[in-house]
């Protein structure tokens, strides 16, 4: 009995790590996403009339 | 389009959701902007001012901590190319001659790069490791210019003047690679065996073991 609610609450445990982190947030339930823009003109657009810089990010796959 | 990516690290989460406004660019999709920012190496990172204009940039991987540092030091101006080159108009540094001279090839400005490493050389002793490090730059640039011809010469200049030192040694495998950039191969595995064989124990021998064991192979296929 004891081990069948060991598993269930490990069970349930995985399931709820699995869900934050598929609404991006850890199982702390903290925001573990960042906000991403695809276009440099979209960004400044978004900053404009503050001081906030744009941080363009250029990577590849390989 | 705005989206949302993954980050392991909460500093950073934090970080780009609150500082700054992060873009992200797959330079092989977007070529055009890639060129129009003369990225050449991967990760680049250029921060904007809001009005668009660059401040600075990183090139390479940098872990969360020290690259939230750099960022927050180059968004209050410290450290910025505008910074050095401010310093400079009152300080007589061939280290900060130097930086200068690399935050100009970073952003693909040859000529001025070309400029500072060449004060940052005349400066001081013409073999000294940071004359050493300056050529290699130097060398480098004409490299990614395309100008193979002339980066082989250079780099054999360093190797003739620098010999088994750090710059020299650099200088013996950027031979080799300049020439399997420039498909000869037959020369650049006889460079990468020159060098294996004179520093076997050297931690990039392995590099060039492995790019004799490619060439190898693909100079059998064809």
């Amino acid at each position: 009995m004891r081990q069948f609610l060991l598993s269930t609450v490990l069970i349930i445990s995985l399931m709820l790590a699995f869900a934050c982190s598929q609404q991006g947030k850890d199982a702390a339930g903290r925001l573990s996403t960042a906000t991403v823009y695809s276009s440099i003109e979209e960004a400044l657009a978004t900053v404009e009339g503050s001081d906030k810089p744009v941080i363009v990010d250029f990577y590849t796959d390989w | 389009m705005v989206d949302t990516v993954v980050l392991k690290d909460s500093a950073a989460i934090d970080f780009f959701n609150n500082e700054m406004a992060l873009v992200k660019i797959n330079a092989e999709e977007d070529t055009v902007t890639a060129a129009e920012y003369n990225i050449y190496g991967y990760p680049t990172m250029v921060m904007l001012g809001s009005d668009g204009k660059e401040i600075d940039r990183l090139i390479g991987y940098l872990p969360p901590e020290p690259l939230i540092r750099k960022f927050r030091d180059y968004a209050k101006g410290i450290g910025t190319l505008d910074d050095l080159l401010n310093k400079a108009t009152t300080q007589t540094n061939r280290n900060l001659y130097m930086q200068i001279g690399m935050k100009y090839k970073f952003r693909g400005d040859f000529d001025d790069a070309e400029y500072w490493y060449n004060k940052a050389i005349e400066l001081g002793e013409p073999l000294d490791s940071l004359s050493g490090e300056c050529r290699l730059a130097l060398a480098d640039m004409s490299r990614r210019g395309k100008d193979y011809d002339r980066a082989i010469e250079e780099y054999n200049k360093i190797v003739r003047d620098f010999g088994s030192r750090y710059a020299g040694i650099q200088a013996e495998i950027w031979i080799a690679v300049t020439y399997r950039k420039m498909e000869d191969t037959a020369r650049a595995l006889a460079q990468f065996k020159k060098f294996v064989e004179k520093y076997p124990d050297h931690e990039d021998a392995g590099y060039c073991r492995d790019q004799i064991a490619r060439l190898t192979a693909s100079s059998q296929k064809k």
